[in-house]
């Protein structure tokens, strides 16, 4: 059927009106969801804390230096430098009572620093004189961990780097002196996913260091291909290694690696007992493919990821678990990537049902969107009793003229013998990445949903590349601040500061049978009235950071506590009762 | 003269669709079926019925047919390829998008937008928090790629349509020499997309639809030269999906196409090759 004249311009009209109003559509729904809901003061000041960013007046001065690449990778050299070595670990190394910080750079040449607290608000850089400062000569620093491997009853640092793990003793006198031989450390290769668990129960502090890439020292490439060769179900990148506590002040590679078959490409270990055996199982938060669900069957782990279903995330960033809802189940935060109108990821939150089975969570309860997310923290910001959620973001703010989801997604595209060469990926440039993105805090209230309320803190406002965040109640008074590391950026501080009369507790643990540090001890807390709040102490979970190892709890406004119970890594169990409020207890597992 | 609605129409089997479905439902089976994709049955059955059931109920109201929707089919085949979401109803609402241009939007009696190509771009300008398309979930093996240029060859062949989908691929391929010449980019990298499944579902089950491509191979030739070249701006101010977008802006003079490319006899235009149960 011949058309008439102006049938013909159909087409063209339907072009015009949907590119004329799509365009800016989709202009203003990228606008509206990686910006921030309008806030109005009287809202903000109505919230029971308030997080200041105090890094300067703090003396928290640390500018972070990027990731150095060798000149062959120069054309992909801001995304890898982007990636990681932003990491922030909060220790009282010196066993002054106060929490210090010690924070990574990753160019080569420059230094890390240890912030000491010196008990008023502030800090001063005592890194180059405890000997843990040149620690980047030959490999730029990726992911610092304290724990004490010897149950000295001093905090150790463990540092992956590009190439080899480099472990420094804590001489007990404020310095540090690295472990002959790394110790048994033996693997070099990229990696900046490491935690430390007792996975065997023998009362000393396993290491489990998960690689990236696979087998490539960036300063010193063999081969420019080591890039995942698919977005989404990548060959094999670096292992996993765990590594067993020998008990002499050495490792040794753990036998048939533990039961762990990894599949690289590792940005984060999450650890935690989620079926109540006692001991730990593992999440590996993994890019470019699934991720890796581990239950440890009394010192060998078992894959278990199937139980997570279809749904388990491609480009996993961290994880974080904790008993989100007070009723005794973990819940498991899984941050990814989502961009819109790039990248459709979302952050799980996973939590088991009454049969024990998995449920993702995320969409529902309005937390899964929220940038492409790195660091994770559940933290209690008002002492209310209910855990809120800290999400850092953001990958590369370069100059937002210039997007690189357009080359991300030709690499996507291609063959993977294209996707897998580093030489072969588009000039990155200044280009922006998912950048100047706000980070995100989804405030629980009673009725276990969240409300975003990113725009009500100065935290959500903040448009740094945020990598590490970790928790630190820095003046021992019972208010966790925030201190977040971005790439190439300033170390952030946010300090808490409560606007209530909520009380709150606070454990020190000391392990005797289990080790010195009791990670993994598990901590209820009962009030009058039958409500019970429980953390497990794992303070190195979440990406490229550690957390203040004492357990917080808050209670509420006038809180009557009935008893505190203790399970200890060992089985041991505790119970606790007449506890002053508003103060940190020490408490020493019985032998 | 409408057909009596008991009637029930269904492909006959020299129709050349029936490879195209075989070849793209082998290809939702591996997407279904493969964890590099993260697609549920849900999406896929959300995305058919809408297809399916808009057509078929379009195609009843309008026509008073009783039709099998085979074009509904193949678009949510197609749909669940390429549309990526976590929630299912992105794929309901594509999928019924989809079938509504392909209903209402009709220059001469014909449809005018590819219904698939519509919906995704609709899509990715009206819901672009909520979906966006995908082309890396294919794994880029090899010989995978050469499996599928080698079967959608042979769809387009089948089709009459080989000469547009060559007529684009090196047109593209021009562009790409062009491309990096004015970027200073690696070639190697700016043809990537050519050795990735997706450009080979595009070329060889999107853009070849006869129902909105010319019938005459000057038509065919001309068109396909268009769409490599619009893609290739496109790609060169570094617009994402530049393909759909190119495809969709094409399709829009689909009818000055058919009148400066009419053929000489009416019978030579392409149909479907239906019987009557």
């Amino acid at each position: 059927m011949p058309s008439r004249p102006v049938e013909r311009y159909t087409g063209l009209f339907v072009v015009s009106l949907i590119l004329g109003a799509g365009i800016p559509l989709r202009r203003e729904t990228q606008r509206r969801i990686t910006g921030l809901a309008p806030a109005s003061a009287a809202r903000a000041e109505a919230l029971p804390f308030s997080l200041v960013e105090a890094s300067r007046a703090a003396g928290l001065l640390n500018v972070h230096e990027k990731l150095s690449v060798h000149a062959s990778l120069a054309n992909v050299a801001p995304y890898l430098a982007g990636l990681a070595g932003a990491s922030v670990a909060v220790a009282d190394f010196d066993g002054d009572g106060y929490q210090d910080i010690y924070v990574t750079n990753a160019a080569v040449g420059s230094k890390n620093r240890l912030y000491r607290n010196n008990h008023d608000g502030t800090f001063t850089d005592v890194a180059q004189r405890a000997g843990v400062a040149d620690v980047n000569q030959r490999d730029g620093s990726l992911r610092a961990l304290f724990f004490d491997y010897d149950n000295d009853g001093r905090p150790d640092l463990l540092i992956t780097t590009t190439w080899c793990p480099r472990l420094f003793h804590n001489n007990g006198d404020g310095t540090f002196t690295e472990a002959a031989g790394k110790a048994g450390l033996d693997h070099c290769g990229y990696a900046h996913a490491a935690n430390v668990l007792d996975y065997d129960g023998d009362g000393w502090l396993d290491v489990l260091i998960g690689g990236f890439y696979p087998e490539a020292d960036l300063n010193r490439p063999s081969t420019t291909r080591f890039m995942p060769t698919r977005m989404t179900y990548a060959a094999r990148g670096g292992p996993a290694v765990l590594y067993r506590n020998n008990r002499d002040g050495t490792f040794s590679r753990a036998p048939g690696n533990g039961g762990i078959s990894s599949i690289g490409w590792t940005h984060a270990v999450g650890v935690y007992d989620l079926r109540g055996t006692g001991r730990p199982d593992l999440y590996l938060a993994t890019d470019f493919n699934s991720d890796q669900l581990y239950y440890n069957e009394g010192g060998r782990f078992r894959d278990a990821s199937v139980e997570l279903g279809r749904k388990y995330s491609h480009f996993a960033m961290s994880a974080e678990i904790a008993d989100l809802r007070g009723g005794g189940r973990p819940a498991l935060y899984v941050t990814d990537i989502y961009e819109p109108g790039h990248c459709e990821g979302f952050n799980a939150l996973w939590e088991k049902d009454e049969v024990g089975r998995w449920r993702e969570i995320g969409r529902s309860a309005g937390v899964s969107r929220c940038g492409w997310s790195w660091g994770i923290k559940f933290v209690d910001l008002a002492n209310e009793g209910r855990l809120d959620i800290v999400v850092s973001n953001g990958m590369i703010s370069g100059d937002p003229r210039k997007n690189f989801w357009y080359n991300r997604e030709l690499i996507d595209a291609s063959m993977w013998r294209l996707q897998g060469d580093a030489a072969l990926w588009p000039e990155f440039g200044d280009a922006s990445f998912a950048g100047y993105q706000h980070k995100c805090v989804f405030r629980q209230a009673e009725d276990g949903r969240f409300e975003d309320i990113s725009a009500l803190t100065a935290i959500g406002r903040d448009v740094s590349d945020g990598r590490g965040l970790a928790v630190i109640d820095y003046l021992n008074e019972g208010s966790p601040s925030l201190v977040m590391a971005a790439v190439g950026q300033p170390l952030r501080f946010y300090r808490n500061e409560q606007r209530n009369r909520n009380d709150w507790i606070g454990f020190s643990l000391v392990g005797t049978r289990s080790a010195r540090d009791a990670f993994g001890a598990l901590v209820t807390v009962e009030l009058r009235g039958g409500h019970k709040l429980s953390r497990e102490l794992e303070p190195g979970n979440g990406f490229e950071s550690e957390s203040d190892k004492r357990l917080l709890f808050g209670l509420g406004e006038r809180a009557a506590l009935k008893s505190v119970s203790i399970r200890w890594p060992s089985g041991t169990k505790q119970v606790l009762a007449s506890l002053a409020l508003r103060r940190y207890h020490t408490v020493t597992e019985p032998r | 003269m409408r057909r009596p609605p008991r009637e029930l129409i269904y492909p006959g089997w020299a129709d050349p669709r029936w490879l195209q479905l075989c070849f793209l439902f082998s290809y939702v089976v591996y997407a279904l079926s493969s964890p590099c994709f993260s697609r549920s049955p849900a999406q896929f059955a959300a995305g058919a019925a809408a297809c399916l059931g808009v057509d078929a109920a379009l195609i009843f109201f309008y026509r008073g047919l009783l039709l099998v929707p085979f074009s509904g089919l193949i678009s949510a085949c197609g749909l669940l390829l390429l549309c990526d979401s976590p929630d299912v109803w992105p794929y309901a609402a594509i999928g019924a998008l989809s079938m509504l241009s392909k209903h209402f939007i009709r220059v001469g009696g014909r449809h005018i937008f590819n219904p698939t190509a519509f919906g995704l771009v609709f899509g990715l300008f009206f819901f672009s928090g909520e979906m966006n398309v995908v082309a890396g979930r294919w794994g880029g093996s090899p010989a995978g790629m050469a499996a599928v240029a080698c079967l959608g060859a042979l769809t387009v062949w089948r089709a009459n349509r080989l000469d547009l989908a060559a007529a684009y691929v090196l047109t593209f391929a021009v562009g790409v020499l062009a491309r990096s010449a004015l970027t200073g980019a690696n070639p190697m990298s700016v043809a990537g997309p050519m050795t990735g499944a997706a450009f080979q579902l595009f070329t060889f089950f999107m853009i070849t639809d006869p129902m909105t491509t010319p019938e005459t191979r000057a038509g065919r030739l001309v068109f396909g030269v268009a769409l490599g070249v619009l893609e290739s701006a496109l790609r060169l101010a570094q617009i994402s999906y530049a393909p759909f977008f190119a495809l969709f802006v094409l399709d829009g003079f689909v009818p000055f196409f058919r009148e400066a490319f009419r053929p000489p006899e009416p019978e030579r235009v392409w149909r479907p090759v239906s019987r009557a149960l």
